[in-house]
């Protein structure tokens, strides 16, 4: 099979680009950076700490920057942006609590087609001994990108409601993305194992059964919800 | 009343993004069994058709 490790970087790049564009004018520059100069770095720092973690492996084929491949990363903020923008036609963006909800069921929804694209052509893979559904595809991998897209909003949702002046926020923001890198990794060493439990306990049916919990029966349940409380109601 | 945002940018550019790794698929001669993978996606068209109704985005 050729090497196509630059088609995945260019569509990243492609994709980081339009999104900063799109944020840029929709949201304003302030935004726009906040979003995107953070997530450059909460990616950096989560996927070198992943690769590290042996959680995942790129096609060394790939630009690297350390142990992370510094163009590729960018979709991580690029995708999770699509998702947030894609829950706004649900929620108002300082609706936090309905925000995240969404932004942990849409990032996975558009991350499978990239993983198992990925996996299919050589772009990266997951080295890990869990139990695997579509040729190669961690269960718990479509949780944790959920988790992943979720805590992201959630830093960038709570910072950007404190009212610091001039660039505080992004301040902020920079020096909280560490923290949240450093905690994921807990959290997702946390997801792996309630997935491996529910797996030893309930097999791959659980997980099938899980896995159609986050992808179809959240979903449609969402276009059943009643509207008890506005969605534009702040937490 | 369906509301089905076709001018949407984060539809259109995932929309845009998956024709092209559906591409990249076909062309690979990936199993069957992957094309599953796009199946979340078209659960979350159908939502925003039914449900979608601030588009501002």
């Amino acid at each position: 099979m050729p090497d196509s490790t630059l088609l995945i970087q260019l569509l990243a790049i492609i994709l980081f680009a339009v999104c900063l564009y799109h944020s840029w004018n929709t949201e304003g520059a302030r935004a726009a950076q906040q979003w995107f100069i953070t997530g450059y770095i909460f990616a950096l720092l989560l996927i070198s700490l992943l690769v590290v973690t042996q959680q995942i492996a790129f096609n060394p084929a790939m630009l690297f920057f350390g142990a992370a491949p510094s163009l590729t990363i960018m979709l991580l903020p690029a995708v999770i942006y699509l998702a947030y923008t894609i829950a706004r036609q649900f929620a108002e963006p300082t609706n936090l609590r309905t925000m995240t909800f969404l932004t942990f069921l849409l990032t996975p929804a558009l991350m499978l087609p990239i993983d198992a694209t990925a996996l299919n052509l050589d772009w990266w893979s997951y080295p890990t001994e869990s139990t695997s559904f579509l040729d190669g595809i961690p269960f718990y991998a479509p949780f944790a990108w959920g988790v992943i897209g979720a805590a992201f909003f959630l830093l960038i949702g709570r910072i950007r409601k404190i009212r610091f002046r001039g660039n505080g926020q992004i301040f902020a923001m920079i020096i909280a993305v560490p923290v949240l890198a450093a905690l994921l990794i807990g959290v997702i060493a946390v997801v792996q194992i309630l997935v491996y439990g529910i797996s030893s306990i309930g097999g791959e049916a659980a997980m099938y059964i899980a896995l159609a919990l986050i992808f179809i029966a959240l979903p449609v349940l969402f276009v059943f919800r009643t509207d008890r409380r506005p969605l534009t109601t702040k937490d | 009343m369906m509301n089905l945002p076709l001018a949407d940018f984060a539809l259109l550019t995932v929309l845009m993004t998956f024709i092209v790794l559906l591409a990249l698929d076909v062309l690979s001669g990936a199993p069957s069994i992957l094309f599953l993978a796009f199946l979340p996606a078209i659960v979350w068209g159908i939502v925003i058709a039914l449900k979608g109704r601030r588009n501002h985005a």
